[in-house]
């Protein structure tokens, strides 16, 4: 349980602060963001706001305790990010090999929502063989 | 609620979720004008078209297969999203009342569906829930 405990909460920290540093970057449509949202990628300048308050809340969600439907929904929509973000910058002309470094982040979320399994599991595992924990 | 009455209620709507959704996923994959219209109006780029086609069509898989129930989690969250966005994207282009009502309305049917669903496997495996 602790190494599981570990592995969860670095993975989970390095997550946080990736979404939650872009999101807060995002969310005040600083000009870099607006730069590579909208000047590169094409999307509209208010989807950088609204992407950022996205990340934010499922940062949120993910450091509140409880909640598993949420967290359920904030692993999946930063997973569906990741894969918008690496899709666009393909889309636009990015070689692979810029778009690798893409993979760190994909890799530090999928350790995150696994270890994230394994703790519930440990957790509900502990609770009935001592029910007094629970 | 009476357990056939959940399961009925249940396949009708998710089906009728999974219609809806291919026929927008086909669109997007063959870049119907229509589809590029809309991108173009919110000021999306026309190359999120397939993408979103491709993951709607997972998602459309993922609901109707019986044996992976957390995957569907992730597919109810991936439309929520995509119809919260398509909702604040109409505010943001200041569109009429009945253009920014509608991707709501699908939001709020998706919750409905969503509600029964919970309902459904509740039904389906209680030893878990």
């Amino acid at each position: 349980m602790k190494k599981i405990n570990i592995i969860y909460w670095i993975s989970t920290a390095l997550l946080c602060l990736v979404m939650g540093g872009g999101g807060i970057i995002d969310a005040m449509a600083t000009p870099d963001a607006v730069k590579m949202l909208h000047d590169q990628l094409g999307y509209p300048i208010y989807f950088a706001s609204f992407i950022g308050v996205a990340k934010i809340l499922g940062v949120i969600t993910l450091l509140a305790p409880g909640l598993p439907k949420l967290k359920e929904w904030a692993y999946a929509g930063f997973t569906f990010d990741l894969i918008g973000a690496t899709y666009s910058s393909l889309a636009i002309g990015a070689t692979v090999v810029q778009a690798a470094p893409m993979l760190l982040f994909f890799a530090i979320l999928a350790v995150s929502y696994i270890y994230y399994h394994k703790r519930l599991a440990a957790k509900a595992n502990e609770s009935s063989l001592n029910p007094a924990l629970s | 609620m009476k357990p056939k009455t959940i399961k009925t209620t249940y396949w009708v709507l998710v089906i009728l979720l999974c219609l809806f959704t291919t026929f927008d996923a086909i669109g997007g994959i063959t870049k119907q004008q229509a589809g590029i219209d809309v991108l173009q109006h919110l000021g999306y780029p026309i190359y999120l078209m397939p993408l979103f086609g491709v993951l709607k069509l997972l998602g459309v898989v993922a609901l109707l297969q019986p044996k992976y129930v957390l995957i569907k989690e992730w597919v109810f969250a991936g439309l929520a999203f995509t119809f919260i966005g398509a909702f604040v994207s109409r505010i943001c282009s200041h569109d009429t009342v009945s253009d920014t009502i509608v991707p709501l309305v699908f939001l709020v049917y998706l919750f409905v569906t969503y509600w029964f669903w919970n309902k459904y496997e509740a039904v389906r495996n209680p030893v878990i829930n």
